[in-house]
């Protein structure tokens, strides 16, 4: 989907041209509200989540599909929560060198014992949306999406002989 | 007078010895990030191994102690801890039909081949950039753009945990443009010295490889594999000490494979490869989060 910008005019209705002195605004278009993109807040931990839209970014820019599962977390510091919240590999291939355990076959472990604290309801199910940089929240669209891309398991995968299966060679 | 306007042969009427379009012999390659964090990984190779992990012995700090003359020294046990990289799988699937391969220009083939093969090449970046975020300490405030004293703040941070270098930086460009700026609106003497070039134009002129430049004795790459934080609202990037603080082990490089299967009168091209990545020592990094 193209996204569309307004471009921006002077007093008499002239096209304002882009100031290259500032890298990151684009003084041609006009300046969206920063948090305009947020959809819903939620409090967790006393902090404030804020959402996106499903697969957007808070400019309204499509997310990028990257076939990546990450989990949202809390930073701490000594002085307690920092407010930050970032985007943690979720996946037994980006391991933090804990994915050898096999308790800890997803890699997430290690991040709590660095304080991260999930972003998680009490029973487990994530808050955020686990896609790679979407910050939508967690819901049923994002299963769908993972099966669109991951297709159906292939006729030659059914009954393959693994590493799991012949474990202990 | 003859009207010359009326009922005149165009590409309209004289339509069936026009093609729609003529298709460029060559087909672009998608716009996606330069992969540029594996080089800055210590490397462990496990092809022909019998094993999918490899474990990196860590040797824990010791320390000595006076001793008066006559005394017996105690025994000290020496200990290690270890960081453990896993490989797994990461590939992607293409079939192919016979009539596409047949009836499309030359550079097709060689096309496809590159789009999986890059995506496999993203997806190992993806991965790497991602570990930015789980380095425990960060530097940056939300919502406020990279400066000068952060970046300050990170080298301190790695310095003060006795990280060895060089060190690397992997930043969004949105960060790189920051630090443009902050090093153009500096008056600080050193920045208009001979070591570092100023000014917004001039700094990282070799963006098509994901290099940015050397700044303050630190290689940055940028890319935008760098992930978003904080709903989005910021980019985590960071420092750290290369071939150190990040390891990659590999049991293979991204390998192609076609397969014919008649009964689809096409071929499968697999592209894949067995890799993992992670962190080896967390306080050899700095995490940088700053405003998207």
């Amino acid at each position: 989907m193209t996204e569309k910008k307004t471009r921006a005019k002077d007093d008499k209705g002239q096209f304002i041209a882009d100031d290259p002195s500032t890298p990151d605004v684009n003084e041609a278009y006009v300046q969206e509200d920063k948090d305009s993109g947020y959809v819903n807040t939620k409090k967790f931990k006393k902090q404030t989540l804020k959402f996106t839209a499903q697969g957007k970014y808070p400019d309204g820019r499509k997310v990028p599909f990257k076939n990546m599962k990450t989990m949202k977390a809390l930073q701490v510091d000594p002085d307690g929560i920092t407010g930050n919240i970032v985007q943690l590999p979720w996946e037994a291939t980006v391991n933090n060198g804990v994915a050898g355990d096999p308790n800890d076959q997803i890699g997430l472990k290690k991040y709590e014992r660095k304080g991260f604290i999930f972003c998680v309801e009490t029973d487990g199910t994530p808050i955020f949306s686990t896609l790679w940089d979407d910050w939508s929240e967690y819901d049923a669209y994002e299963a769908k999406k993972r099966k669109a891309f991951q297709g159906e398991a292939g006729k030659f995968g059914a009954n393959a002989t693994t590493s799991r299966t012949m474990a202990g060679v | 007078m003859v009207d010359f306007t009326s009922n005149d042969t165009n590409t309209t009427t004289y339509d069936d010895t026009v093609y729609a379009a003529i298709i460029n012999d060559d087909i672009l390659d998608a716009l996606q990030a330069a992969v540029v964090t594996p080089p800055l990984l210590a490397m462990f190779d496990l092809s022909g191994q019998p094993s999918k992990a490899v474990d990196i012995p860590i040797a824990d700090a010791e320390s000595a102690a006076a001793v008066a003359e006559g005394a017996e020294l105690a025994n000290t046990a020496l200990s290690t801890s270890k960081a453990t990289l896993t490989a797994s799988e990461v590939g992607i699937m293409a079939t192919i039909t016979d009539v596409l391969d047949v009836s499309s220009i030359a550079a097709t083939r060689g096309a496809q081949m590159r789009q999986m093969g890059n995506a496999v090449a993203q997806k190992i970046d993806v991965d790497i950039c991602a570990l930015l975020a789980g380095f425990a300490t960060s530097v940056g405030s939300t919502g406020a753009n990279l400066s000068l004293a952060n970046l300050f703040s990170a080298i301190y941070t790695l310095e003060a945990a006795n990280a060895p270098g060089p060190y690397v930086g992997v930043l969004h460009p949105v960060q790189i443009a920051d630090l443009r700026t902050a090093v153009e609106g500096s008056s600080s003497g050193i920045f208009t010295g001979g070591g570092v070039r100023s000014g917004a134009g001039e700094i990282g002129t070799n963006e098509d490889t994901g290099y940015f430049g050397n700044f303050m004795g630190i290689d940055f790459y940028q890319s935008t594999n760098v992930p978003t934080a904080n709903s989005a609202a910021d980019r985590a990037g960071g420092v750290f000490s290369k071939d150190y603080a990040l390891g990659m082990v590999q049991k293979w490089p991204a390998k192609t494979e076609i397969m014919r299967w008649a009964p689809i009168r096409g071929f499968v091209v697999v592209v894949s490869s067995m890799y993992g990545v992670g962190e080896i020592v967390d306080s050899a990094g700095v995490e940088i989060t700053t405003d998207a």
